[in-house]
């Protein structure tokens, strides 16, 4: 089953898995439900480092911040 | 049915752009004053497809790949998500032929050679869509002076009201294009219809 619960607000920082770890990401967009799915926008690190990763994901895969951010 | 891409270009995205079609009707008489605010109408119509048009091929790129990655192992998940949308030319750029190619490339997938086997109008459209961007990113830079292969392509076009229902057009004949190919490719792929 999907989730369409809804998306986190724009500019909460949560955790994702990129790069093999958890990191910290800011979401950045609410795209909408496709699939079944509510996906998001999130921005890794600094939101002014233009050139940072920035990719969709559904919310059921956002986690808690990492202790460490 | 058809995907959620194509559903909101059909609702949200039309409604918005016949809202703006009522205010350019609304605009009565034949005063200089008029022409005026016509003509800004017309600016403001033609960027609006252009935007919508982007919003729609956008929302098409993320439901695919949204089920793209529901049928690959879920083990692939993170990085094929990252792989798809990460970056992409049209979360910053115009929907223009090239970003549209580029992006649904990503998915080792040739959009606009499936859209040209699929329709015989694409080749026209695909034309319309490079005459719309032109005149969207001139408007949106108050910069009308334009190379001479520019000039070529908007050769006999203008920024009117007849013009813009042109390429409005145009943009609905290639969403249904699009929706149809890429659902077709998901299809060969996911072993399912996703729309």
């Amino acid at each position: 089953m999907g989730s369409e619960r809804t998306s986190p607000a724009l500019g909460s920082k949560v955790g994702v898995h990129y790069g093999g770890r958890l990191v910290a990401a800011f979401v950045v967009e609410d795209r909408g439900v496709f699939a079944g799915h509510r996906i998001v926008r999130v921005h890794l690190g600094d939101l002014d480092d233009l050139e940072a990763p920035e990719f969709e994901l559904p919310v059921d895969e956002l986690e808690p911040v990492p202790a460490a951010a | 049915m058809p995907s959620q891409a194509l559903k909101t270009w059909r609702s949200t995205s039309s409604d918005r752009l016949d809202e703006l079609l009522a205010a350019h009707a609304s605009v009565g008489g034949t005063s200089r004053g008029r022409r005026y605010a016509t003509e800004q109408l017309n600016a403001s119509f033609l960027i609006q497809i252009a935007a919508h048009f982007q919003l729609f091929c956008r929302d098409l790129h993320s439901e695919a790949a949204q089920i793209l990655v529901a049928a690959a192992p879920p083990a692939y998940a993170p990085m094929l998500r990252v792989a798809f949308t990460n970056r992409r030319g049209l979360d910053r750029g115009n929907a223009s032929v090239d970003v549209i190619a580029a992006d649904f490339a990503r998915f080792d997938f040739d959009i606009w050679t499936a859209a040209r086997a699929a329709s015989g109008s694409t080749a026209t459209r695909q034309m319309r869509l490079d005459q719309l961007n032109t005149w969207r990113n001139a408007i949106a830079h108050q910069d009308f002076v334009f190379s001479a292969q520019q000039q070529a392509l908007l050769s006999g076009t203008s920024v009117t009201l007849r013009w813009a229902r042109a390429w409005r057009s145009s943009c609905n004949g290639l969403a249904q294009t699009f929706d149809r190919v890429v659902g077709d490719y998901l299809a060969a792929i996911a072993r399912h219809r996703p729309w």
